[in-house]
């Protein structure tokens, strides 16, 4: 936390009507470092406010020389992906923080079954080199409602054509099939990876579970939560006894942040639990996907990265 | 004779490598269902009557165990995983040792933690594995007992390793060789 990456956007290219393509070049001349497959990273979007947003790399994970994300365009959202496609252009300088993974491939699997949805490919890219290089059988299920392709298609069928299975499939009608047919026939040691939309992500879950897969198999990277609408608030820093307002175009986290409170965090999604916090007084409106229904009900911890207040506060939070 | 070392207290029941008993719980999510036990086992009765009750779907295999038939029954269990597909459930009821034989193999052959359900129910002899000379010496049922690799008195100590399927053992009498604890007969 606090060190960041200085990158020049050497590229942009869109690969699809709402899928924007960056490459990264390091911008003071060091290599950037080589990352574990799965990995993201976060970039400080341009804005009226910096939206800080992790992105996955999409790109080998030996590729110091360039990293390369793949970013959707999301309009209902707080303007982070609007900004990569509206503000950002070639020769660009951006900061970025350095690679954090939480998905990464499970190292004592025998196969992996990949399955992706829309965007949802961009970890699997750099698993794809990685199981290539070590010669891991693996199985990448890839769906898409472009009946051209998805993005990042043709590189990956470049790749590993023999391990790719690409669905051109708007309504969602061929993937969960197809995966009943695969999911039923895996040797032991066989490990599922999913990432993609929620709703895509639940069923192929569903689906597996009820195939036999056990929760151990089964590992997923949810690509954000959806935040709903965001009301002012106010919080105290129990330590201190300072109050501070949370915005409504902030979360929990920008507003401490900017107030010079550092939290630590990682995803900024919801998801990784990394920027947990305490709560001494008030009640939390949890947004998250991160914290179990009993922490949940005891309204004594908050995810600050997306949630929010119940009321108009104060929230009072064990902090300095 | 120097008195025995204190009972260890330091390592808690959440962080122990020591296995916990357990009990066969059924998984009725499972596709297919392998039970490894010796016959007329109660645990294995009980656990095919609630798998006939609620995953009338799925298949149930059971493999016959005998405790002095150990080595046979690993090269059928071998077998039998490395033809498995994932969605298999392996439950594992016998002694101690068949237990942890049957679970190394399982491990060894990429079954996951929670796609297995044990259950000790005969003699709690442990298999032991010496630190100096590697050879595992089965059914030890005291404290201090003599290995079979490298004769030297060993302590068996409260440290399990999964995939050897067997407590660690170290020479009791190290330090000062020939004082040795009294053995106390602790698994039989």
């Amino acid at each position: 936390m606090g060190v960041t990456l200085a990158v020049r956007v050497a590229a942009v290219r869109d690969l699809a009507p709402d899928v924007r393509e960056l490459v990264l070049e390091p911008a003071n001349g060091h290599p950037l470092p080589p990352f574990s497959p799965g990995s993201h990273v976060v970039v400080h979007v341009p804005g009226e406010r910096t939206r800080k947003n992790a992105y996955s790399l999409a790109c080998a994970p030996w590729a110091t020389g360039a990293y390369r994300i793949a970013v959707r365009r999301i309009d209902a959202g707080r303007g982070g992906s609007r900004g990569v496609h509206e503000r950002i252009a070639p020769g660009d300088l951006l900061t970025i923080d350095p690679p954090r993974n939480l998905f990464a491939p499970i190292v004592r699997a025998r196969r992996h079954v990949l399955v992706a949805g829309g965007i949802g490919i961009t970890p699997f890219v750099s698993y794809a080199h990685q199981l290539r290089a070590e010669d891991v059988p693996f199985e990448l299920h890839y769906a898409f409602r472009e009946p051209a392709g998805g993005p990042l298609l043709d590189e990956l069928r470049d790749l590993c054509p023999d391990a790719l299975h690409a669905y051109a499939d708007p309504t969602g009608a061929l993937l969960l099939p197809a995966l009943d047919v695969a999911l039923r026939d895996q040797p032991l040691g066989t490990h599922l990876s999913v990432c993609g939309p929620a709703p895509m992500m639940d069923a192929v879950v569903g689906r597996a579970t009820a195939l036999g897969w056990p929760p151990s198999r089964i590992h997923l990277e949810r690509f954000g939560v959806d935040t709903g609408t965001m009301e002012p608030f106010t919080v105290r820093l129990a330590g201190s006894g300072r109050t501070l307002t949370v915005g409504e175009d902030v979360t929990l986290l920008e507003a401490l942040e900017e107030d010079g409170v550092a939290v630590p965090f990682l995803c900024r999604q919801g998801i990784c639990g990394e920027c947990r916090l305490a709560v001494v007084d008030g009640t939390p409106d949890h947004r998250d996907l991160y914290l179990n229904p009993q922490d949940r009900a005891s309204n004594a911890w908050v995810m600050p990265c997306v949630s929010r207040c119940a009321d108009a506060g104060p929230l009072v939070l064990d902090l300095p | 004779m120097r008195t025995p070392p204190p009972q260890p207290v330091g390592v808690s029941a959440r962080h122990t490598s020591v296995p916990a008993p357990t009990a066969l719980e059924a998984d009725p999510a499972a596709r297919a269902h392998l039970i490894v036990a010796a016959t007329g086992n109660p645990a294995v009765e009980q656990l095919v009557k609630t798998l006939q009750a609620q995953a009338a779907h799925s298949s149930v295999e059971v493999l016959v165990a005998s405790d002095d038939g150990e080595a046979e029954l690993e090269e059928q269990l071998r077998t039998r995983l490395e033809r498995a597909t994932v969605g298999l459930r392996l439950y594992v009821a016998g002694s101690e040792s068949l237990v942890r034989r049957a679970a190394a193999l399982a491990l060894a052959c990429g079954l996951e933690r929670d796609e297995l359900r044990t259950q000790v129910t005969a003699s709690p002899a442990r298999r032991v594995w010496c630190t100096h000379c590697k050879t595992i010496t089965p059914a030890v049922t005291t404290t201090i007992a003599r290995c079979d690799g490298c004769a030297r008195m060993l302590e068996v100590y409260h440290h399990f390793s999964r995939r050897h399927g067997a407590y660690m053992g170290y020479q009791a009498d190290a330090e000062m060789p020939g004082e040795l604890p009294e053995p106390e007969v602790r698994w039989a």
